[in-house]
């Protein structure tokens, strides 16, 4: 479980968290919506422990991201909004790159690395440079590289810009198999349309504070997404 | 404003001025300076000493034409390296020529651009042979008009040759599939050239001592023979001289800067060829420690960039070819003399090699050059004690086969008792200890992970202009302590160890804190 307590950030006199509170349980798909600019990346950031915050804390379990960061961060993944990757590796050598990062063993980074890349198509590639790779195909490789060590928890900013359709489908489909498995997924996103088939917790986030949060079903209860975001949005 | 007054003005901010905050901006500011101080006062140095020699023989006027040559020589070894990322590789390259921009001013902006450095290393070497030289020497007003006439056009010629070797190197790059690794090569034939040629200009013997002075210039005639003009402007004033040496200067920068212009979308579209493999299969790779799998990446790095590879490795060249001249050179030579007739040479050989130990730095800059990969390092589980300990391990991997090699030749070449000789090893392998844990954490302290061109951070960034200080600093603390006994050279040996524990303590909790702070 995440718990994220009361998280507060500024950068000089601009606050852009005003203290977020979250909970976010094993077997959830969370997403996190918010305009441009609300405060997603940071606070995505913060719950990694790659942006130092004010204060509040962020807990994983009874660990602290402040305190216990190494600890979390091995059972943690991460997909960044805009997949800048090591340009003068192969996409082979940056997923083993990675495995070693995590210790995984030889025998399932091997079975993960097939299954994943054959899954977003992206097998008969893994042999050339990612300097040579489009947006879509270097969003695949950091995709992989984020599950080939079986995270617990997997932090994704924006995920599926970028993708194909098939691979969007895909990579729902990976997403609702890894939930069933017990995994937390968050995830932010602007496509509202994915957010509501595809998940089943929401949290919506404008100037740092979150205006409404809580399971899919309770909050679309007699409209569309869409139409709540704008609401609140516009209402607040 | 003018297109090209706007793209001149944007490329000598972007000289001048990094990215940085206003009170870091300030900092940097000074630090700066006190560098460019630093490396004048070295010049000053070297100058005096040179200046010295030419008063005893009578030929002060030789100063000028000297290091006119000698900075023309550097300038063409500074710069040759820089044009493939400058004209070819820069990441601005393809924004600005999607612009309504002459592709000529584009060209000419960069030129200009590589002048100005140029420039600015020219006056570091040029103005303290001025002093010395009007200082020693009654000179008159037309001097001074000369003279600073012709030091606007001094890096003319080294830019034009630099960036027809660099050019040349590209475009023959560009016709293989394997474009890096023809890149190395001839960037390694290039020095190897020079050296070849450096050693072959420099065979003097004692006889040579009586009229040092023609020889000296005879051998700059041979091998750079615009320095005959240079010295009949500021020597004789000769008017002619004059104009044919800018004309001469003016005209090769205008010819290259057409050449690149009308070629550049060749080479670059051939560059830009993506390289793919035709191997399709997903090999199993076996398990690697966290320590070996980041050394791995980089090395990876190092061999991937050329400008990487061969600006901070320079010392494994030097190294080599230095030690391939030491175990040639024979007794009758001056070097021989100096060395077999120095009894401290065992003392002050090391320190020598220590300087050029300090050209390979390429921790200096991998943190940095992480760039907008770096938030891989802060989401991975690695702290930054894991982190030191591999940067330790890459730079020492590098370095230490190095001090193995110079020990050997200075083995081999001097006689020595085998305390002498473990104190001379320890030094250098002390020296390396330290230039590992030093540059660490200079890129530490200069980290800068938003830079848009690998070459400006490789070649003009901060931390790559006080690495390269600390070496010289090696080679003028050697020089100026005079030693000649082991007892010396143990306390220094103890030193250079306090040094890097000092810097090992600073690294950790500086470092750590640096690191936790930077998000990527």
């Amino acid at each position: 479980m995440i718990t994220i307590k009361n998280l507060k950030k500024s950068y000089g006199k601009n606050e852009v968290l005003k203290g977020i509170n979250l909970t976010i349980n094993e077997g959830d798909i969370y997403a996190f919506v918010g305009s441009n600019g609300a405060g997603k990346t940071t606070t995505i950031k913060s719950m990694l422990g790659i942006l130092p915050f004010d204060s509040g804390d962020v807990l994983y379990d009874d660990l602290s991201i402040k305190t216990d960061g190494l600890k979390i961060k091995e059972e943690l993944a991460y997909i960044p909004d805009n997949p800048d990757i090591y340009e003068h590796l192969t996409g082979l050598e940056y997923l083993n790159f990675i495995a070693d990062m995590y210790e995984t063993s030889e025998e399932y980074r091997n079975k993960k690395i097939k299954e994943y890349a054959k899954e977003l198509e992206i097998d008969t590639k893994l042999n050339d440079k990612i300097g040579s790779y489009s947006h879509g195909m270097k969003q695949k490789i950091v995709i992989i590289s984020a599950l080939i060590h079986d995270p617990k928890v997997i932090i994704m900013d924006e995920p599926f810009v970028g993708l194909d359709p098939i691979s969007t489908h895909t990579l729902k489909e990976i997403m609702k198999k890894l939930t069933k498995e017990g995994k937390i997924i968050f995830f932010s996103t602007h496509v509202l349309d994915v957010a509501e088939k595809l998940c089943n917790k929401i949290a919506i986030i404008k100037n740092g504070k979150i205006i409404a949060e809580g399971s899919m079903k309770e909050l679309t209860k007699n409209s569309s997404l869409e139409d709540i975001f704008l609401e609140l949005v516009s209402n607040e | 404003m003018n297109k090209f007054l706007s793209l001149m003005k944007v490329n000598i901010l972007g000289l001048i001025r990094g990215k940085e905050r206003k009170k870091k901006k300030i900092s940097h500011g000074i630090i700066l300076i006190l560098v460019g101080a630093l490396f004048l006062y070295y010049a000053y140095r070297f100058a005096k000493l040179s200046m010295k020699g030419l008063v005893f023989i009578h030929s002060e006027y030789i100063i000028l034409p000297e290091f006119f040559a000698i900075s023309s020589i550097l300038l063409i070894f500074i710069n040759y390296k820089k044009i493939n990322g400058l004209f070819f590789k820069s990441k601005d390259f393809d924004l600005l020529d999607a612009m309504p921009i002459k592709r000529s001013y584009i060209v000419i902006s960069k030129m200009l651009e590589l002048y100005l450095s140029a420039l600015a290393v020219t006056c570091v070497f040029l103005l303290p042979a001025y002093y010395l030289y009007i200082t020693n020497v009654s000179t008159d007003i037309a001097f001074h008009i000369y003279y600073f006439i012709s030091l606007l056009f001094v890096p003319m010629i080294p830019v034009f040759v630099s960036t027809c070797i660099g050019y040349l190197i590209s475009f023959v790059s560009s016709f293989f599939k394997r474009k890096d690794v023809v890149q190395l090569i001839g960037s390694i034939l290039v020095i190897v050239g020079a050296y070849y040629l450096g050693l072959h200009s420099t065979n003097l013997n004692s006889s040579d001592y009586a009229n040092f002075g023609k020889v000296i210039l005879e051998v700059f005639n041979r091998y750079y023979p615009i320095t005959i003009f240079y010295k009949n402007i500021v020597i004789d004033y000769d008017i002619p001289s004059l104009f044919f040496y800018i004309l001469i200067n003016v005209g090769l920068m205008a010819l290259i800067t057409f050449i690149i212009t009308k070629s550049f979308a060749f080479i670059n579209g051939r560059l830009h060829q993506a390289q793919t493999s035709r191997n399709k299969k997903i090999k199993d790779r076996k398990k690697l420690s966290r320590t070996g799998t980041l050394l791995k990446k980089d090395y990876k790095r190092l061999f991937s960039s050329t400008t990487y590879l061969l600006n901070t490795c320079t010392g494994v060249i030097i190294t080599i070819l230095l030690c391939i001249g030491f175990l040639k050179t024979k007794n009758g030579g001056v070097f021989g003399e100096l060395i077999n007739g120095t009894k401290a040479a065992k003392y002050i050989i090391p320190f020598m090699y220590s300087m050029f130990f300090g050209y390979i730095y390429p921790t200096a800059v991998s943190l940095s050059l992480e760039g907008k990969n770096f938030y891989i390092l802060r989401v991975l589980p690695l702290s930054f004690k894991n982190i030191i300990k591999e940067k330790d391990i890459f730079h020492l991997s590098i370095s230490i086969p190095m001090t193995l090699l110079a020990f050997f030749t200075i083995m081999y070449k001097l006689n020595m008792s085998m305390y002498t000789a473990s104190l001379i090893y320890l030094f250098m392998l002390l020296v390396v200890f330290f230039y590992s844990k030093i540059h660490l954490l200079l890129d530490v302290i200069f980290l800068n992970i938003t830079w848009e061109n690998e070459v400006k951070l490789i070649k003009r960034s901060m931390q790559t202009i006080i690495s390269l200080l600390i070496s010289f600093s090696f080679m003028f603390i050697g020089a100026a302590m005079n030693l000649n006994s082991d007892l010396e050279l143990l306390i220094i040996d103890i030193g250079v160890l306090m040094a890097i524990i000092i810097t090992h303590i600073i690294l950790v909790k500086f470092g750590t804190h640096k690191f936790n702070k930077t998000v990527g």
